[in-house]
């Protein structure tokens, strides 16, 4: 049978048994998912493709762990967004020794308004405007716009319920929708 | 029929357009720029599962051929933390034998330690032990010392004062210049009381005090 047909809780048991080319293709199958998501978080595409590989070298060795009650691919999501969520808590450090943390992290309402002015930049302050939300919005937002995610693997991987990821998607919508209004964007 | 939604996207009429912006940043923020392989940088981390083709069981990955700091493969933080660890332990344990050996006598091995060493004067105790900076055993511990008879006879034994042979030199010469205890250190003659004390008249005469002959009318 091809590898291709195989069911990931397949592949996982061939690769417990020392199947290198069974989790390759667990690897395949679910890279994508796991480095948009990983990006969701730290912002930064090479990043993002180091805590994915991280999170599959780390699932490979707790392969044994697995015990099967989620979906692989919620598994290793969830190990990556531990992991990128760790590597942004150091990066937050690191960059708090270079620079204000609070022009990273809430840009003054003067310098939006100067940048809204030039409608090339607006995409730029839009995704300023995201960076600035709180945490725990701003990560369910992104989680939500990769398409990797179904509402179950959200809550799993943030670890709330569904209902609390579907507001705190729905809120910062809001937010944002909010905060572009009241600097000019008219719908 | 579309509508530009300001970031030089069309989007339809009936959407939103501060939404169509938000969900075409969204979008860019999470797109991969290019297609991702991890497979076989992610192989050759974690180095394949194996199994021990004796016993069957599996090997544990940081044993196994190719992880950090195992057959043949550069070290990585593991392997260098473990270096530096044998290293410290290396320095501690030449630290500790060149104390010891700083603390034990040393046998002399030539002439100039031989003059050097203090002699036990004739008539007078083995000189007592220098404790403190030297951290030798006190004289209390010594009395417990009585299972241990090599370091109570090594503790008697004469001692070289210094290795420097000049200091040493010169503190023989003072050594020798202190006198035997039973011996007098002064030729004092010995003088005999005038009076002997058994009969001497030790009482003391009252003393009678006049009384002053002021006249009070002069000071004022």
């Amino acid at each position: 049978m091809s590898i291709d047909r195989v069911s990931d809780r397949e592949l996982v048991e061939r690769a417990r048994g020392g199947d290198a080319a069974a989790f390759g293709e667990l690897v395949e199958r679910h890279q994508q998912a796991v480095v948009r998501a990983a990006l969701a978080v730290l912002g930064d595409p090479a990043d993002a493709e180091d805590v994915a590989q991280d999170a599959f070298v780390l699932a490979f060795r707790r392969l044994e762990s697995f015990r099967g009650d989620a979906s692989f691919k919620t598994w290793v999501l969830t190990i990556a967004w531990h992991e990128a969520l760790n590597r942004r808590r150091s990066l937050v450090r690191r960059l708090a020794r270079l620079v204000r943390l609070d022009d990273l992290v809430d840009p003054p309402a003067a310098r939006a308004h100067d940048v809204i002015l030039e409608r090339t930049e607006h995409a730029s302050h839009i995704r300023r405007l995201v960076r600035a939300l709180p945490r725990r919005y701003r990560d369910a937002l992104l989680l939500a716009a990769t398409g990797e995610c179904t509402v179950e693997d959200m809550a799993a991987v943030l670890g709330v319920p569904a209902g609390t990821v579907k507001w705190r998607v729905h809120r910062a919508r809001a937010m944002l929708r909010a905060q572009l209004r009241e600097l000019g964007y008219e719908a | 029929m579309t509508r530009d939604s300001g970031l030089g996207q069309s989007t339809p009429v009936d959407q939103d357009p501060i939404d169509a912006a938000i969900d075409a940043v969204l979008a860019d923020m999470v797109s991969l720029a290019r297609p991702v392989d991890l497979r076989a940088r992610v192989l050759d981390r974690a180095g394949g599962p194996s199994r021990n083709a004796e016993s069957g069981a599996r090997t544990p990955l940081w044993r196994r051929p190719g992880s950090p700091g195992v057959g043949g493969r550069p070290a990585g933080i593991a392997g260098l933390g473990f270096k530096i660890a044998a290293a410290a332990a290396a320095v501690l344990v030449a630290a500790l034998a060149w104390n010891r050996s700083a603390r034990e006598p040393r046998r002399p091995e030539n002439a100039a330690e031989q003059t050097a060493q203090v002699q036990p004067v004739q008539g007078s105790r083995p000189r007592a032990q220098v404790h403190g900076s030297t951290g030798a055993r006190s004289t209390l511990d010594q009395g417990t010392s009585n299972l241990e008879p090599a370091t109570r006879t090594r503790n008697l034994e004469p001692r070289t004062v210094n290795r420097d042979p000049l200091v040493s030199a010169a503190a023989l010469e003072l050594a020798n210049q202190i006198p035997p205890l039973d011996t007098p250190q002064l030729d004092v003659p010995v003088l005999e009381p005038i009076v002997p004390l058994a009969t001497a008249d030790l009482s003391i005469a009252p003393i009678e005090i006049a009384p002053l002959d002021v006249d009070r009318s002069s000071i004022q």
